[in-house]
């Protein structure tokens, strides 16, 4: 307990020092409010449960039992929660399970994905105007030589898919889920034919 | 013959008679109250805020909510709960000790913390709250400077809405005798020397040291909740037991 209950600690004032300085945090922030949304991802021991406060998050630990809607998935399918339409595929492809409103589901996880800050602003109030310039303008420049994320997360979903065969790919599921149903069919044929 | 044990109750290890206990103990707390949260970082290595969070944890309260923070201090966990229960919700911070309570209040203002946290001097013992009133009752490291805890303990199960639940958090008996033989050299050598340097008070922390001692144990108190009329009560030790966290439901 005290490990976890230490983490949450760290992550909390992480996060709500970030959300701080994010100029549309609160509006993010109104829409969840007063409600507890639970992720669980593959990577981590315990799940993270977040409740939502006008002007801050709470991290909960597992004990805590008032929820409001949950996510289980891997940290590769956890930005498709951005998008409704990829949320639909992803669901369809048990690479996500979600339990409770999916539009609370959406609106909880872009609280922390939709994070904006201005860096330039956020070190000015620090460290003065211009050091506060310079870093944030190394800041951006480390972003940028950054990998692109979603580059990277699309390249591996590619390569489970197609290169390995370690999971069927969009169109292969396609095939698979038409197959599937024109068998449905038959057998509904052959059942209606006996009786 | 008089029965001696109806009369008298543990100050720490000196018995003293009930009538004089509550006094004792406002003593302790008026002498402790401005130096409170310091040393309570320093007495538990900032521990004590990892126990606060498991105890918020277990609380499953939620917005709109009415939360008895009893013996509550200086509002650790009213700051949180007031939060959580937003402003269609109600805190009241409770504490039978006044310094304690104008520390906490103090602080709570500070913190911006207004609107949904009421303060209220009351006595466990004899709580001054309709019948079915609160969603949720904690008391944190207060129960065992209580008098009569079966007595309040029964007021907390009144005061209760039927669905509701009581948290104790409270030092108790550690699981292990290598950690108790550690914990007892610490607590009577160090922790009251730390009370004379930090809050220039050694024998408040001694009797904080002893009233730990005399605290009933995990299953005493399990035991002592189910009697007052606590439903489904189970614990959960921390730290190797030298605190527990009980928790009972009123149904």
């Amino acid at each position: 307990m005290p490990t976890q209950a230490l983490i949450n600690a760290f992550a909390e004032r992480l996060v709500n020092t970030a959300l701080a300085e994010d100029r549309n945090a609160p509006k993010r922030l109104a829409a969840v409010k007063g409600k507890t949304f639970r992720l669980r991802l593959d990577m981590l021991p315990w799940p993270l449960t977040m409740t939502f406060c006008a002007d801050r998050v709470f991290f909960m630990g597992e004990d805590y039992d008032a929820v409001d809607g949950e996510v289980t998935t891997s940290v590769a399918v956890l930005s498709t929660l951005r998008d409704a339409s990829q949320v639909t595929a992803a669901l369809q492809r048990g690479e996500l399970q979600l339990s409770g409103n999916p539009i609370f589901a959406q609106q909880a996880s872009q609280v922390l994905l939709g994070l904006e800050i201005d860096w330039e602003e956020s070190f000015a109030k620090r460290i003065g105007d211009v050091p506060g310039y310079w870093a944030g303008q190394g800041l951006a420049w480390l972003r940028q030589q950054r990998p692109n994320l979603d580059a990277w997360q699309q390249w591996f979903g590619e390569t489970l898919s197609e290169e390995k065969k370690l999971t069927v790919g969009q169109v292969e599921y396609a095939l698979f889920s038409d197959e599937l149903k024109q068998l449905a069919q038959r057998v509904r044929q052959l059942e209606g034919g006996e009786s | 013959m008089k029965d001696n044990s109806q009369e008298t109750t543990h100050f720490g290890y000196k018995t003293v008679e009930k009538s004089q206990k509550k006094n004792l103990v406002a003593g302790v707390f008026d002498s402790v109250a401005a130096k409170y949260d310091v040393m309570n970082d320093v007495m538990s290595f900032g521990i004590h805020r990892l126990w606060k969070r498991q105890t918020i944890d277990s609380s499953a309260v939620r917005q709109g909510q009415r939360v008895l923070d009893l013996a509550g201090g200086t509002g650790d966990l009213t700051a949180k709960f007031s939060r959580i229960v937003g402003p269609q919700g109600q805190v009241v911070l409770a504490d039978i000790n006044a310094s304690m309570l104008k520390v906490g209040r103090d602080k709570l203002r500070n913190l911006g913390i207004v609107g949904n946290v009421d303060y209220v001097q009351a006595n466990a013992e004899e709580l001054p709250f309709p019948d079915d009133h609160f969603d949720l009752i904690t008391i944190a490291f207060g129960l065992r400077n209580v008098t009569d805890k079966d007595k309040a303990l029964r007021s907390m199960l009144r005061v209760l809405k039927p669905g509701g639940r009581l948290l104790v958090l409270e030092f108790s008996k550690p699981e292990h005798d290598a950690l108790n033989t550690l914990y007892d050299f610490y607590s009577f050598n160090i922790l009251p020397q730390m009370g004379g340097l930090i809050a220039n008070d050694k024998e408040s922390y001694q009797y904080l040291a002893e009233s730990i001692r005399m605290h009933p144990d995990q299953e005493t108190l399990k035991q002592m909740m189910q009697d007052a009329g606590f439903e489904q009560v189970t614990y959960q030790n921390m730290t190797g037991g030298i605190v527990a966290l009980h928790r009972g439901f009123k149904f």
